[in-house]
């Protein structure tokens, strides 16, 4: 009889704890994380607008708390952060979301880094994301959504609604969200690129390019905003949902995304804010 | 001897892959004639606001009812298309050849299509003061990203040319200030 109840209490909790694959006994993701809820707002750039102030849309900034037009690496290196973990000194941006031209600011703003995209021979051979990298991901300047479009809308609690290029309408309940996947391959050489993305690039049928030969954790920025309902309320500093991007300066201490890289990302575990196996 | 060496090559290659050089363009704003990133970055955008002000201030001459907006407006329809040519000397200069990649996004200082349509069903009066809001706007706008480059620009002629346009477009605005008093 004990015996019955320690075989289902067991069952239980493989069905709670794998809701990957049947027959996956543990979680096979490469993962770590950052929680990095939102800081301020301001009219800032200091990727695409470095040293002028008031030069871009309105910009919602999360992690580092001191974030503006002038920010340099070690101005994130020495300032404060809201990120959990708080080793994590990096700035992120997004464009602001208006609800009736009023702002509306996340309620959960989660920085995934991930080994997928890749294969796993390529994962076992992910470098760190460099010191002081900067990169833009998304198209702020897009005019309609296309196969270019990277960034997707869809819904949190509400799956069936399906992910979408532009805004979806949430059922009342639920919250608007926003995916957006950056890309994973480095080319070994720039922080930055006068486009700010061509020292990036997207890996090509699982593996990175020779253009872009530096396989790197691929961030992925998860926000959820408290809003539902219809979409025609809604827009972006920079226009329309499509036109969502993602700016990441990347200030994590070297040691810090090191460890992370060997103990998350290349023996493929899942780990959490912590980097330690969660 | 071996141990020296290898500890040079190390320093060597510590050197080399330390190589970061939009940070060091920023970090040395010396006037040494090297465009840095915040000179392009103000170079496009100041280029981009100019173009995107013509079709406004294109509308003034059968709208407006103030003869001073209207002699403004032709006067910055030229004073806009010879800032154009400075910033775009420079810019060629810098080696930037693409194409802006500001002008066909809505930017801060930039009247909309929206705005456009607006402003073209308007007349007298009511054009006036629309069109006097979107032009102060953008005159704004132009005099804040210049005194940005001004204060953090690098190579020594886009400063002067941001000097320049900072003055001249606090002098239009004043103009602007003037005619829609009057």
């Amino acid at each position: 009889m004990r015996v019955l109840a320690l075989l289902a209490l067991l069952l239980g909790t493989f069905t709670v704890s794998a809701p990957r694959p049947a027959g996956a006994e543990v979680v096979r993701v490469a993962e770590f994380l950052a929680d990095c809820p939102f800081s301020h707002r301001l009219p800032d750039d200091p990727i695409i607008f470095p040293g002028l102030p008031g030069a871009s849309h309105m910009h919602s900034f999360f992690g580092s708390r001191v974030t503006n037009a002038y920010t340099q690496l070690s101005d994130l290196q020495n300032g404060a952060t809201n990120c959990n973990p708080a080793v994590d000194r990096s700035s992120y941006w997004v464009p602001t979301l208006y609800q009736d031209g009023a702002p509306v600011e996340p309620a959960i703003v989660t920085f995934y880094y991930l080994g997928e995209g890749v294969r796993d021979d390529i994962i076992a051979r992910i470098q760190a994301l460099p010191l002081g990298l900067r990169i833009v991901a998304g198209n702020a300047k897009a005019t309609a959504p296309d196969d270019s479009t990277i960034s997707r809308w869809s819904c949190l609690h509400a799956g069936h609604v399906g992910a979408s290029k532009d805004f979806v309408n949430c059922p009342s309940g639920t919250m608007l969200e926003s995916y957006l996947d950056f890309p994973q391959c480095w080319n070994g050489r720039d922080l930055d690129s006068a486009d700010h993305k061509s020292h990036m690039a997207y890996p090509v049928a699982g593996a990175c390019p020779s253009t872009h030969p530096v396989p790197v954790p691929k961030l992925r920025q998860v926000i959820r905003y408290p809003v539902s309902g219809d979409p025609s309320h809604f827009r972006l500093a920079s226009g329309a949902g499509f036109t969502m991007h993602g700016d990441f300066f990347n200030a994590w201490p070297a040691d810090e995304m090191e460890r992370r890289v060997r103990d998350c990302i290349r023996p493929i575990i899942k780990c959490g804010a912590d980097g330690r196996p969660s | 001897m071996r141990w020296f060496a290898l500890l040079l090559a190390g320093v060597v290659l510590l050197g080399c892959s330390a190589k970061e050089p939009p940070e060091a363009a920023r970090a040395a704003p010396a006037g040494d004639g090297t465009f840095t990133t915040t000179d392009v970055a103000w170079l496009q955008l100041a280029d981009a606001l100019h173009a995107r002000a013509l079709p406004l201030l294109e509308l003034a001459p059968e709208r407006a009812d103030s003869r001073s907006l209207t002699r403004l407006a032709a006067r910055l329809v030229k004073e806009h298309a010879a800032g154009r040519g400075r910033l775009r000397a420079l810019l060629a200069r810098a080696g930037v050849t693409e194409e802006n990649p500001h002008t066909q996004h809505d930017m801060p200082g930039m009247p909309t299509a929206g705005d456009l349509q607006e402003a073209a069903g308007l007349r007298a009066g009511a054009f006036d003061r629309r069109f006097a809001a979107l032009l102060r706007t953008h005159l704004e706008q132009l005099v804040r990203v210049a005194d940005g480059e001004r204060g953090s620009g690098g190579q020594a002629e886009v400063r002067g040319l941001a000097a320049a346009m900072a003055r001249e477009h606090a002098a239009d605005l004043a103009e602007l200030e003037r005619a829609a008093a009057a």
